[in-house]
């Protein structure tokens, strides 16, 4: 297992590192078409060939991943800052809010994600600017992801409320904002990263679902998700199967994630 | 309802628990300044939810509290919690009855008293000589090693201690400790029961005892009440209890008491 976490984990740095340096990997813009070369297999110029309308495969490939490794976990990380957020004002004030946020949350655990993401994005601007684009399939998974963060994170509170060392400090005179901030906060850590750890695949794959319907992130900027919607000409698979590329990183970087987080349990 | 001129703390109330019906019914306690006042009573008499609700610390999701507390003629059952929040720690302090459990096991010792100090004094005071001279009070050491210790790190006895050197720290009028000898091995105990009596002495602190431990209770305390059912059945000085228990609860808890008798040879 260990042999399998170390190769999880180089595998991750290696994408990250490529994706990081997409600039100066990628020899062509990802952009830049190339009319005369359109649909041309993997050579020296193009290492995975080029697409429709000329681009570099490669290029598209590592400046699309850039996106998803730097968006998937931005918005996980604010899924789980919603989730913390809500999950300890109902766990810890009780009343209308915890019943509020409990249908909330229930209502958000029970949508069907993709129906409720192809829905809400639909209700977006299709040509809206590149960057927006991005930004608004992000903060959608966010908006969409936070519930089971704030489910977990009401429990454990609601538990730590009753528990010794709130008991005392609210018997030494600590208000409210201080209980919650410097004495429950802490312990949601280990609760707090594990589900980061599990949203950041998940966005990651929910980002490549809406980008092969063409909802996601928006051309020409490249995503994971629209550099997949490629695969949708799968009758040409057979003769180019260098268009797998994207998926088969997709499944590698995904695998790994979850060989990584599955790990974490027996280091700690 | 005022409280009289004398008393420090003047309690009538009853408490119910959501689902499991009444606790506290109508007690009525008092305590006058700088008195120690033991309550003694069984498990399940409602000795920790009394200690609670005079804190304000029930959930009030869970429990329902009716009647007065009178705590230097101000009722605390009607107190907005802001103002409460300031009493507690300050004016009425709270020794809780397992030290280990409540100390925070993330924080540093040097770290919680000084929290204990700042959340009612600001920044502004020297917290490290104040929690020194507290620490002092329990016979703790005082230095910057101690200060760095986590809760892991010490002794039940000794967590027990900082636990009573936080309550003590800003002087309280009332300490309500709650079964905070229940853990501890006889001559630790004895040393805490001592100490209780000295910060008693020193700063006039008046002191709420609670306890299933009678002996305990009359070793250190001038007045004890039995508490039974959640009603305080007898209350009298401490010699009297054992010498002359009026009601029949109070002598069954006196017979129940282990006796020395030399085995005959």
């Amino acid at each position: 297992m260990k042999a399998l976490r170390t190769a999880a984990a180089a595998v991750l740095i290696g994408v990250a590192v490529l994706a990081a340096g997409a600039d100066a990997f990628a020899r062509h813009d990802y952009a830049a078409q190339f009319r005369d070369h359109a649909n041309e297999g993997p050579s020296r110029r193009f290492l995975l060939g080029t697409d429709d309308v000329g681009r570099d495969r490669f290029s598209r490939l590592l400046h699309g991943v850039r996106v998803s490794l730097l968006c998937a976990p931005a918005a996980a990380l604010l899924a789980i800052a919603i989730g913390a957020v809500i999950g300890l004002a109902a766990g810890y004030f009780g009343g209308w809010l915890d019943r509020a946020a409990g249908i909330a949350i229930d209502l958000f655990l029970s949508l069907p994600w993709l129906f409720a993401l192809l829905m809400l994005r639909a209700l977006l601007p299709l040509d809206a600017a590149g960057w927006i684009s991005i930004a608004a399939t992000f903060l959608l998974l966010a908006g969409v992801g936070w519930a089971s963060g704030a489910r977990v994170v009401r429990a454990s509170v609601a538990g730590m409320r009753e528990a010794g060392p709130i008991l005392h400090a609210r018997a030494y005179g600590c208000g409210t904002w201080r209980l919650l901030w410097f004495h429950m906060a802490p312990n949601l850590r280990p609760v707090l990263s594990a589900q980061f750890w599990v949203l950041v695949p998940v966005f990651l794959l929910t980002e490549a679902n809406l980008g092969v319907l063409g909802l996601g992130v928006t051309e020409p900027i490249p995503s994971w998700g629209n550099i997949l919607a490629e695969l949708q000409n799968y009758h040409r698979i057979p003769e180019s199967p260098w268009i797998l590329a994207p998926a088969a990183l997709l499944v590698l970087v995904v695998g790994s994630l979850h060989f990584l987080v599955s790990g974490r349990g027996a280091w700690e | 309802m005022t409280a009289e001129s004398g008393e420090l703390l003047r309690a009538r109330v009853s408490v119910d628990y959501e689902g499991r019906g009444a606790v506290l019914r109508d007690l009525d306690l008092r305590v006058a300044p700088g008195e120690i006042v033991g309550l003694a009573g069984q498990s399940g008499s409602g000795k920790s939810t009394l200690a609670l609700a005079l804190m304000g610390l029930l959930d009030p999701r869970r429990a329902a509290v009716r009647g007065a507390i009178h705590f230097r003629g101000r009722d605390l059952l009607t107190l907005p919690e802001r103002e409460f929040r300031s009493l507690r720690g300050k004016e009425i302090a709270f020794v809780l009855q397992s030290a280990l459990a409540s100390l925070n096991p993330a924080m540093r010792i040097g770290a919680q008293l000084r929290e204990a100090w700042e959340v009612h004094r600001g920044r502004g005071g020297d917290w490290k000589a104040e929690a020194g001279a507290a620490l002092e009070a329990v016979s703790l050491p005082r230095d910057d090693a101690f200060f760095r210790r986590f809760p892991k790190d010490l002794s039940v006895g000794m967590a027990q201690r900082v636990l009573i050197a936080m309550a003590v720290l800003h002087r309280p009028a009332l300490l309500i400790a709650d079964e905070p000898t229940s853990a501890l091995d006889v001559i630790t105990q004895a040393e805490i029961l001592k100490l209780f009596r000295g910060l008693n002495a020193a700063y006039g602190t008046a002191v709420l005892f609670i306890t299933h431990d009678l002996p305990s209770a009359a070793s250190l305390c001038h007045r004890i009440a039995v508490l039974h059912e959640g009603r305080i059945v007898e209350t009298a000085a401490a010699p009297e209890i054992f010498e002359r228990p009026r009601h029949p609860y109070t002598k069954r808890l006196i017979e129940a008491l282990p006796r020395w008798e030399p085995a005959p040879a």
